[in-house]
């Protein structure tokens, strides 16, 4: 990754893996569903429905095709008729309006009702090797009913209300990697369509969204007969599919250190490569200023209830005040015009505001850029293994780079130790507790890092400098996980989030916001502290649509 | 039962936490198990028979595993276990992490049993693994043959079920005001 050697480095640690600014993130060119995007057009992927069995209430299955150069792919979906009661996008749920499956290849009849048989239960069901997600997905009661109202009488859905919503049904889990006997990660990655991280997850919500699209219309047929109206094309490109994302997200990040360093390295070294460039050409910067100006009018749709996210939100739209009247001023031949206007955003904007532009910034830059997707993935199984000859002084030093700021904080302080993750046996949902309230310690994830190390960093201390860790480890074993991470934070500088995981003012959804933003979403709605909405694929083109042309920046909606 | 290598490598970390082995091991005997059931055998079993047994610490393979990982690199003296070692097949794993870091075979002698142990494979001459053999494991320059590895896993039921059940031990058992507050839900879903 370090063959540019850029002029600007990467910024440091202790500024990026602040849990305010990873839950400021933006999507970028580099996200999950862009790289899938690009990927199926430059391919030149086919898609099909090979069949859609469903009634006039909404039962029934459907499957979805997609083609690459080499293989084939099977979109499976179930869809229920669902009472309202039952409708939660929990964990805990029993039942869904729609479930899914992404199958390697084409299904059989054998193979439709095998998953038939299992599929609708989730994780009460099994899936095989032969499947790759498992997800479902609920209606936006309110949109659903609007959108089959209007089209069954040959009338297109109120833009305002399809604006508000932005989605007709919302995933609430996708599951992959081996989950509920689904296939191993290790035994797709090497399909070049799999490298990057999250792409069957990414694939299967591609395909969910074109299932929604003709499942409405469906309805609206059955209830409006020959008057009903298709979808204009127009709308139903709005629409993405929303995504209810609650804690089990969260402890992801902490649980895979070296995936989550290697994107955050990343998009940090694409950040530094378009500062470093020296000159910008004419084409970059008209690229970028028409883009800022999509970008308004999609952050001009976001809205959110929640306190927190309100006043971020309205710190982001004076952030794009200040940034037209900066860039109304920007003299772009000077040398490096694109760290000039990044420097100024440290110093002005909100972090929103100043990770918006570090992400925007990267648009223009695809050659250099978009090489970085295969360095997101975790290639270094043999990191995990604990070195046991690293002398006791290393590692302490290696806590105190990444855990400094911890060493100094009271463990002892109730707000500081206020929060326990546990894992509830009612359907195993991950829950965040009160630690001084319920009875819940024992029960504690290892997801408090900082105070983790801070007290190895204690019990290292009467170590002589020189000994291996192998003699600490003998005597403490309980501190293994703890060195396990200092270790791996030598390979992986942005491995560790800079603040308290437990402490009384954690807000979750910034971790779930971080990798949400990865995934490449857009208009997080906090639902509370620990319970986020979004939307994906808002904007994108449908298969039917897909073309080199516009599967690179759908994400910004066209300006009128 | 079919199953994937990751809820393999899960149930095991889990289950061993439930019994009692500090996160940082069971992390680590999740990866063994993973191992194990890659190369056909039969991991889930090896563990869930260890877990039931608790055998002292002196006789314990996961010790001799992480002792023989942790000092993979002072491997050129042979390392002889404390005691006869319960479940002896979940320390071949751990010489396979050692041998990738030391990049070359460990030797494992288990009483008549020898074993040659690379990062990917092993190989086992003389008689077959007992329980309660004493160990003795050294570098070498032999190497075992390629072993192929298999994608699923198939334990017994029953063997999956013990390892349920210390991974439960796991999970805070659930009250209402748990699933009130704990996951942050409360606003209606029906929208």
């Amino acid at each position: 990754m370090n063959d540019l050697s850029p002029l600007i480095p990467r910024r440091d640690p202790n500024v990026v893996m602040r849990l305010s600014r990873l839950g400021s993130l933006h999507q970028t060119r580099l996200s999950f569903m862009r790289i899938l995007m690009r990927r199926m057009a430059s391919e030149d992927w086919t898609f099909s429905r090979p069949e859609f069995d469903i009634d006039e209430i909404g039962v029934g299955y459907a499957v979805y095709s997609a083609k690459t150069p080499n293989r084939s792919y099977s979109l499976v979906a179930f869809a229920h008729d669902l009472p309202p009661e039952d409708r939660s996008d929990r964990v805990i749920a029993n039942a869904w309006d729609a479930t899914f499956t992404l199958f390697d290849g084409v299904p059989t009849r054998d193979d439709i009702q095998r998953l038939s048989e299992n599929v609708p239960v989730q994780e009460a069901g099994r899936i095989t090797e032969k499947e790759l997600t498992m997800s479902r997905a609920n209606r936006s009661v309110r949109l659903w009913e609007h959108v089959v109202e209007q089209l069954s009488n040959g009338q297109q859905p109120d833009l305002e209300q399809i604006q508000q919503v932005g989605y007709l049904m919302r995933t609430t889990a996708v599951y992959g990697s081996g989950k509920f006997g689904a296939a191993d990660r290790e035994s797709i990655e090497d399909r070049s369509e799999f490298k990057a991280p999250f792409q069957v997850e990414m694939l299967t919500v591609y395909l969910i969204r074109t299932f929604v699209k003709d499942l409405v219309e469906h309805m609206a047929r059955a209830k409006g007969g020959n008057a009903a109206a298709p979808l204009s094309s127009d709308i139903a490109k709005q629409l993405g599919i929303g995504n209810s994302t609650g804690l089990g997200m969260a402890p992801f990040l902490i649980n895979h250190p070296i995936l989550f360093s290697n994107w955050i390295m990343v998009r940090e070294e694409a950040i530094s490569r378009v500062r470093s460039v020296a000159q910008a050409s004419k084409e970059e910067i008209a690229l970028f200023l028409s883009l800022f100006d999509r970008c308004r009018h999609s952050i001009d749709q976001w809205t959110s209830e929640h306190p927190i996210q309100k006043e971020r939100l309205s710190k982001l739209k004076s952030d794009i005040a200040s940034i037209v009247t900066r860039l109304d001023a920007q003299d772009f031949d000077v040398a490096y015009p694109w760290d000039s206007i990044l420097k100024w955003a440290a110093e002005t904007l909100s972090e929103e505001g100043q990770e918006f532009l570090n992400s925007l910034v990267l648009e223009p830059y695809a050659q250099l850029v978009d090489g970085l997707s295969s360095c997101m993935s975790d290639h270094f199984e043999r990191s995990f293994h604990i070195d046991g000859a690293i002398p006791v002084e290393n590692v302490r030093q290696l806590i105190t780079d990444t855990f400094g700021w911890a060493l100094s904080v009271d463990w002892t302080a109730q707000p500081e130790n206020a929060r326990a993750w546990y894992v509830s046996e009612e359907k195993l949902e991950p829950r965040l507790g009160e630690r001084f309230e319920e009875p819940i310690a024992k029960y504690e994830q290892p997801l408090a890092p900082a105070r983790d190390a801070a007290a190895a960093f204690g019990a290292l201390k009467p170590y002589a400098k020189d000994a291996p860790i192998s003699a600490f480890l003998a005597d403490h074993p309980h501190f293994r996980h703890t060195i396990r991470r200092a270790q791996m934070s030598a390979l992986a500088p942005y491995s560790e989030i800079r603040d308290n995981t437990i402490s009384a003012e954690l807000l979750p959804i910034d971790m779930l916001r971080a990798k949400l933003s990865f995934f490449g979403a857009i208009h997080f709605d906090p639902r509370s502290d620990r319970w986020v909405r979004i939307c994906m694929f808002s904007g994108a083109p449908y298969p039917a649509d897909l073309t080199v042309e516009n599967a690179d920046f759908w994400i910004y909606p066209e300006v009128a | 039962m079919d199953l994937s290598m990751n809820e393999v490598e899960a149930q095991a970390r889990k289950a061993a936490k439930g019994a009692d082995y500090s996160w940082g091991e069971a992390e680590d005997i999740g990866k063994a198990v993973r191992w194990l059931c890659k190369r056909g055998v039969n991991g889930c079993e090896h563990l869930a028979q260890l877990l039931l047994a608790k055998p002292d610490p002196k006789n314990c393979p996961i010790r001799l595993g992480i002792l023989i990982l942790d000092n993979a690199k002072n491997l050129g003296d042979t390392l002889t276990s404390f005691g006869s070692v319960a479940e002896p097949a979940l320390v071949i794993p751990f010489a396979a992490f050692a041998s990738a870091q030391i990049e070359r075979p460990l030797a494992i002698q288990a009483g008549k049993c020898s074993v040659i142990v690379s990062e990917s494979a092993f190989e086992i001459t003389g008689e077959p693994m007992r329980n309660k053999s004493v160990i003795e494991v050294k570098a070498t320059a032999k190497s075992p043959k390629l072993m192929t590895s298999v994608s699923r896993a198939s334990p017994q039921r029953e063997t999956w079920e013990t390892l349920d059940k210390f991974a439960h031990r796991t999970y805070a058992p659930a009250t209402e005001e748990s699933r009130m507050l704990g996951a942050g839900a409360g606003i209606s879903d029906n929208d």
